[in-house]
C-alpha cells in the first residue's frame, strides 16, 4: 500500500539529531542540509503492509504469545508485558523503498557530509511514516471491537527492543508477505533490507491498555549512549 | 533407462490466445493449508489437493498448468526439504496434465533476499539457486515461467539459468505496481529491453494489483520487445483484516476485457484468482484473434532504473579508464574502486548518458577487475553502462554481472573479433560497438572504413543482432600525424550513416593528439563530427567545452524539445557553488587552504591547492598545509568546539584538495603517500556509513584505503591485506548480531599470520568487547581511528 499523506520532517528537531548540539548550522549548512531533506524525501517511495492477528498465549516451545493464524511465536518477558491484556496485535512493515538505499550509495561516492545527513534524515523520515502507519491502523479499527464500540491500542515495539530477538524479524515479514506485499526482505542475520525499513507490533484491546516499551536499560547503546549522559531519552 | 523428454509442444504467437492459471496460494488456503505453511510442502503432504486444483484449472480452460514451486529458489527454514517439495510439485502437474491434455510450466519466482548491491547476495549465488531448480525440472516440466521478479539483475539471471540447464521455452515476468516500477524502481521499459533483447518466449506482468492497473503498463512493455507479451494479474489486493482479494470472477473478467486491447498472446490470474475466475477469463477470450502492438522504432539501453533512448549527441563518459590516468591505474590496480564510483557521480552529474567502464590495469586480473568496476559504478549510479574492453571472458563476465542492457565496446571487423564478441552480444542481449578496422588494419579511405563497417552489420545480423543496436566507430585519428585523417572519419560516418542506417560512435580526444591548445580542436571536431551524423559521442564530459558543444547541438538540430535543456543549463548560470556549501567554523583571514578546509569549502579548497602546487612542492603541501588544518579540525572535534556535520564537511573540502594533489604526485610516477589500509563492514552487516566516515578520514592523511564493503567474509579480508600488504585493517559492526563475526575476522587474521594491526569501532563496539577479541585498538569514533592509524605507520 502506498501512504496517502506525507508526513515531513521537523527541520530543527532534525539538525539537534544530526550531531549539532545546541548550537545551529551556518547559514550555508543550514541551506544545505534543507537541499539534503528535500532530496531524500523526493527519494523515499514508502510502502507499507499490516495484518491483525490473534494472540494466543501458550508457553509452548518456550514463546511467551503467539501471533494466529500464520504469525510466528514471540518469546521473551517484555513482549509479553507489552502485549498483556491485548486479544490482537497489529503488525507493520515499512519501507523507503530502494530507490533510498541507491541515493544513500550515490553520496556516499561522492561527499561524506551529503551521506551522513541524507541517511540521518532517511532515518528520520522512517520514523515519520511509522506514526503515519500506527495513526492508519488506528483510524481502521475504530470500528471494530464489541458492537463496533471500538478497540484500544498499544504503542508500537518492534524486534529487538528488550528481550525480543531480533530473528523474530525474518518470521514476521514472512508471515506479512513482505517481499511480495512492498518489496521488503530480511538477511541471514536478521537485518531488514531496503535498510530504511521498520517493522512493528501493536496490541489490540477492548479495554484500554498501554503496553510496555522496552526501556532504556534494556537497549544495545546503553553502556555508551551520548544522548543518555546528557539526561535525554530517545522518547 | 533414458527418460524421453517431452515433446514441446508450445507455441506461443498470435495466431491464438493461449491460457495459464490461476492463483495455487489462495486456492491452498481455500482448500485447507494453514496459513503461515509453506505451500510447496503441500506437494509432498497433500498431493491430491495440489493435483485437484491442477485439475480445475485445466477444466476451467487453461492450456498451461504451472506448478507449485513459486518458493523453490527462496531460503527456507531449517530441516524443510525444499527439493523434495519441488520435484513433487513437478510431478503432481505433470501427472495431471498428461492425464487430462495441458502444458506443464515450471514456476519459480525470487529468492526472496535483494541481490548486491542493494542486498548481500551475489548474482552467482542468485544464479546457482535457479540453475538447482532447472535441473530438478528440465526433464518434466513443458517450459519454464519465471515470474514475479522486482529486481531486474534477478531476472536477468534466472532467465540465464534457465536457458543454460534446460531446452525448454522460457516466459518470463515481473511485477510492477501501478505507477509502472517494481519495488526495486525498475521501469516497466527497462524489463523489456533489457530481457526482451535476450529472446524470451515470452515477456509479461503478473501478481500486482488488478487487471485495470496493468493494461497500460503491458501496452507500454510491448512498445519496448519484439517478444510475444502476457498478463498474468492479481484479482486485486488482500484486505489487511479479512485477507480477500476485492474481484470475483465476474469483476476480474469484467476488467481483463480491456487486455485485448494491450497486445497480449497469453493471459491467466494470479493472487486471489480461482478457477471460477480463469473459466470466465478463458470464455472471454477464447475464439478472439489477439492484436499484436507494433514495436516502436529507437535504439535504447537501460540500466535498472532508468531507460537510455539515443536521440542524437549523446554522451559516453570516457573517463572510467585507467589508461593514461595514473592516479585511477594505481588505485584500481590496489582494488581500491573509490575512485572509479566518484567518477562515476561526477560524470553523471556533468551530463554523461552512458558510462564507459574500462579495466585494463596492466598486471591485474581484467575479468575480475572489470567485473568489480561494473558492479562499483551500478551501485552508485543509474546510467547505462558501455563494457571497454578487448577480452571476450572479461566481456563476458562483465555482461553477466551488468543489470540492464549496455553496450560492448567493441569488436572489430576481424573474423575472429566478430566470431567471438557478437555471438555474446545476441545472447545477453547487448549492443556492440564496431570499429572499422579489420586484418588490414584501418582502412585510409572513408570507402575503406565503410566496408568495414558493412562486413561488421552483416555479421551482426547473422547472429541476430538488430540494426539499431550496432554502433559503429569510424575512427578519430590524430590529425597532426595524418594529413586528412579528419575528413576521412567525417566522410565514412556520414557513409555509414546514410547507407547502412545503424548508429554511430566516435572518441573525439585523439584527434589533438600531439597539438597545442587541443581543448579548442576536440571541440571543433566535435561539432563537425556531430553535423556529419554523430549519434554518440565518447568524451570527457566534465569538460565543460565539449558539453557546450553538445548542448548547443541539440539546441541547433532540434532535439532538444523545448529548448528547456539548453535554457535550464545556461541561462543566469553565476557560480552558485560558494553559497551551497556548508561552513565549518570560522577560520578568519588566513592560509587560504587552511581556511578552505576548516569551513568545509570544496571549490575553495581545491582552488587554494591548485595555486600552491603552482610554487610548492606536492608533499608540501600535504605535510604543511593539508595536515595541519586536518589536525586543527580533529582536535576541534576532540574538544567539542566542532560537530561532527562539520567535521564531515572539512573532511570533504581536505579530500577534494588532496585528489588535486595526488594527481600531480600520479603524473610524475610517484604513489604519493599511499600505505594501504583495509577496511570492511564485518560478515552479516550491512551498516556502512561509520565505516565510510573513517574511510574519508583516512583517505584525509593521504592512506590508499581498500574499501571492501559491506557483508564481507574474513576470509575477504585477510585476503585483500596480504595481497596489498596492508599493516592496517579497520573492522565496523553495528549490530550485537554481527560482533561475533568481527571476533572471526581477527581470529581468521591471526590464523593467516598476517603482519597486521586491527582496528575496531561501531555503535555496540566497546572497549571491553575489543580487547575481548583482540582487537588492537578501539576507535570510539572517526576521528580517533585516524589518529590511530597514523600512529601505527609513526606519523
Amino acid at each position: 500500500m502506498i501512504f496517502e499523506n506525507k508526513p515531513g520532517i521537523d527541520e530543527d528537531v532534525f539538525i539537534h539529531r544530526l550531531g549539532y548540539g545546541d548550537a545551529l548550522p551556518d547559514e550555508a549548512a543550514a541551506k544545505r542540509i534543507a537541499g539534503a531533506l528535500a532530496e531524500v524525501e523526493r527519494a523515499a517511495s514508502p510502502r507499507w503492509v499490516y495484518k491483525v492477528f490473534e494472540v494466543v498465549r501458550s508457553h509452548a516451545r518456550g514463546h511467551a504469545v503467539s501471533l494466529e493464524p500464520g504469525g510466528p511465536g514471540l518469546a521473551g518477558r517484555d513482549i509479553e508485558r507489552h502485549l498483556e491484556g491485548c486479544t490482537g496485535a497489529a503488525v507493520f512493515a515499512l519501507t523507503l523503498g530502494a530507490g533510498m538505499d541507491a541515493h544513500l550509495r550515490r553520496l556516499s561516492a561522492a561527499d561524506p557530509f551529503d551521506a551522513v545527513v541524507a541517511d540521518t534524515a532517511a532515518s528520520e523520515l522512517a520514523e515519520c511514516y511509522a506514526d503515519e502507519a500506527e495513526r492508519l491502523i488506528k483510524e481502521r479499527l475504530a470500528g471494530e471491537g464489541p458492537g463496533g464500540s471500538g478497540v484500544y491500542l498499544t504503542g508500537r515495539y518492534s524486534p529487538g527492543y528488550g528481550d525480543l530477538d531480533l530473528s523474530v524479524q525474518n518470521k514476521l515479514v514472512r508471515a506479512l508477505d513482505g517481499a511480495r506485499a512492498i518489496g521488503l526482505t530480511v538477511t541471514d542475520s536478521h537485518i531488514m533490507l531496503p535498510r530504511k525499513s521498520i517493522t512493528a507490533i501493536i496490541g489490540v484491546s477492548d479495554h484500554p491498555v498501554t503496553g510496555a516499551r522496552a526501556g532504556c536499560e534494556s537497549c544495545a547503546l546503553w553502556e555508551k549512549c551520548e544522548k543518555r549522559k546528557t539526561g535525554e531519552a530517545c522518547e | 533407462m533414458q527418460k524421453e523428454k517431452p515433446v514441446n509442444k508450445l507455441r506461443l504467437d498470435y495466431g491464438k490466445y493461449t491460457f495459464l492459471d490461476g492463483a495455487m496460494g489462495t486456492q491452498l488456503l481455500a482448500r485447507g493449508m494453514k496459513a503461515g505453511v509453506i505451500s510447496e510442502s503441500m506437494n509432498v503432504d497433500h498431493p491430491e489437493i495440489v493435483k485437484g486444483i491442477h485439475s480445475d484449472y485445466i477444466d476451467a480452460g487453461a492450456d498451461i498448468i504451472i506448478t507449485n514451486t513459486f518458493g523453490s529458489a527462496k531460503t527456507v527454514p531449517e530441516g524443510f526439504d525444499m527439493d523434495a517439495a519441488t520435484v513433487a510439485g513437478f510431478k503432481c502437474a505433470r501427472e495431471v496434465a498428461d492425464e487430462k491434455g495441458a502444458l506443464v510450466a515450471l514456476n519459480v519466482g525470487p529468492t526472496g533476499e535483494l541481490l548486491e548491491p542493494g542486498g548481500v547476495m551475489t548474482v552467482d549465488e542468485a544464479y546457482e539457486r535457479f540453475a538447482h531448480v532447472m535441473r530438478l525440472g528440465a526433464d518434466i516440466c513443458d517450459l519454464v515461467l519465471i515470474e514475479t521478479m522486482a529486481d531486474l539483475l534477478e531476472a536477468k539471471t534466472a532467465f540465464l539459468a534457465a536457458r543454460e540447464h534446460t531446452d525448454l521455452p522460457v516466459v518470463i515476468s515481473m511485477t510492477f505496481e501501478e505507477n509502472g516500477r517494481t519495488f526495486a524502481g525498475v521501469p516497466v521499459e527497462a524489463f523489456g529491453i533489457t530481457i526482451g533483447a535476450m529472446r524470451p518466449d515470452a515477456i509479461g506482468l503478473n501478481c500486482s494489483a488488478g487487471p485495470v492497473g496493468m493494461i497500460p503498463l503491458a501496452k507500454r512493455l510491448a512498445a519496448v520487445v519484439d517478444v510475444p507479451v502476457f498478463m498474468k494479474p492479481n484479482a486485486g489486493l488482500p484486505d489487511p483484516i479479512t485477507g480477500e482479494h476485492v474481484l470475483g470472477p465476474e469483476g476480474f473478467a469484467a476488467e481483463m476485457e480491456g487486455a485485448k486491447e494491450a497486445g497480449l498472446c497469453m493471459v491467466g490470474g494470479c493472487c486471489g484468482t480461482s478457477p471460477a475466475h480463469i473459466a470466465l477469463l478463458t470464455a472471454g477470450f477464447r475464439g478472439e484473434v489477439p492484436k499484436p502492438i507494433a514495436k516502436t522504432e529507437g535504439s535504447r539501453l537501460a540500466s535498472s532504473t532508468r531507460v537510455f533512448t539515443a536521440g542524437g549527441a549523446d554522451v559516453t563518459g570516457e573517463r572510467i579508464n585507467p589508461t593514461g590516468n595514473l592516479a585511477l591505474k594505481n588505485s584500481m590496480g590496489k582494488g581500491d574502486l573509490g575512485k572509479v564510483q566518484a567518477l562515476a557521480v561526477e560524470q553523471a552529474s556533468c551530463g554523461a548518458d552512458i558510462l564507459d567502464i574500462n579495466a585494463g590495469v596492466p598486471g591485474a586480473d581484467e575479468k575480475k577487475l572489470l567485473v568489480s568496476a561494473v558492479k562499483a559504478v551500478q551501485a552508485v549510479s543509474d546510467l547505462p553502462v558501455q563494457i571497454d574492453s578487448a577480452d571476450p571472458e572479461a566481456i563476458e563476465a562483465a555482461l553477466r554481472a551488468v543489470n540492464g542492457k549496455p553496450i560492448v565496446n567493441s569488436t572489430t571487423g576481424e573474423k575472429d573479433k566478430l566470431g567471438q564478441i557478437l555471438p555474446l552480444c545476441a545472447k545477453y542481449g547487448a549492443a556492440v560497438v564496431g570499429l572499422t578496422l579489420d586484418e588490414g588494419g584501418i582502412p585510409e579511405t572513408a570507402e575503406g572504413r565503410f566496408a568495414v563497417a558493412e562486413k561488421i552489420c552483416d555479421a551482426a545480423a547473422m547472429h541476430g543482432i538488430p540494426k539499431e543496436d550496432i554502433y559503429i566507430d569510424c575512427l578519430t585519428l590524430a590529425a597532426g600525424a595524418v594529413q586528412g585523417a579528419a575528413t576521412a572519419t567525417l566522410e565514412a560516418l556520414r557513409l555509414v550513416k546514410e547507407r547502412l542506417g545503424v548508429r554511430t560512435v566516435l572518441g573525439v580526444s585523439n584527434i589533438s593528439f600531439g597539438l597545442p591548445n587541443r581543448a579548442l580542436l576536440n571541440r571543433q571536431f566535435l561539432t563537425l563530427a556531430l553535423g556529419a551524423g554523430l549519434d554518440l559521442a565518447i568524451v570527457n564530459p566534465s569538460e565543460p567545452g565539449l558539453m557546450e558543444a553538445i548542448r548547443s547541438f541539440r539546441l541547433l538540430s532540434g532535439t532538444d524539445g523545448e529548448m528547456e535543456a539548453y535554457i535550464e543549463k545556461y541561462a543566469g548560470a553565476e557560480d552558485v557553488a560558494e553559497a551551497r556549501e556548508p561552513g565549518g567554523l570560522s577560520a578568519g583571514e588566513g592560509e587560504p587552504l587552511e581556511s578552505a578546509i576548516l569551513k568545509g569549502l570544496k571549490d575553495a579548497a581545491v582552488e587554494a591547492a591548485r595555486g600552491l602546487l603552482a610554487e610548492t612542492e606536492p608533499l608540501d603541501v600535504i605535510d604543511s598545509h593539508l595536515m595541519p588544518a586536518l589536525d586543527r579540525v580533529g582536535e576541534g572535534y576532540e574538544k567539542g568546539t566542532i560537530y561532527l556535520p562539520q567535521l564531515l564537511s572539512s573532511a570533504g573540502a581536505a579530500q577534494a584538495a588532496f585528489d588535486v594533489v595526488k594527481e600531480v604526485l600520479a603524473a610524475r610516477g610517484e604513489e604519493g603517500g599511499g600505505e594501504p589500509v583495509v577496511i570492511a563492514t564485518v560478515k552479516g552487516d550491512v551498516h556502512d556509513i561509520g565505516k565510510n566516515i573513517v574511510k574519508v578520514l583516512l583517505q584525509n592523511y593521504g592512506f590508499s584505503v581498500i574499501d571492501l564493503g559491506r557483508d564481507v567474509p574474513p576470509e575477504k579480508v585477510v585476503e585483500a591485506a596480504r595481497d596489498s600488504g596492508a599493516r592496517l585493517i579497520g573492522l565496523s559492526a553495528l549490530m550485537t548480531t554481527t560482533l561475533p563475526a568481527m571476533a572471526e575476522t581477527i581470529a581468521a587474521a591471526k590464523e593467516a599470520g598476517l603482519d597486521c594491526k586491527v582496528m575496531v569501532g561501531g555503535a555496540v563496539v566497546t572497549q571491553e568487547y575489543a580487547d575481548s577479541i583482540g582487537a588492537d585498538f578501539y576507535g570510539k569514533d572517526a576521528s580517533s581511528s585516524a589518529q590511530y592509524a597514523r600512529s601505527v605507520f609513526g606519523a
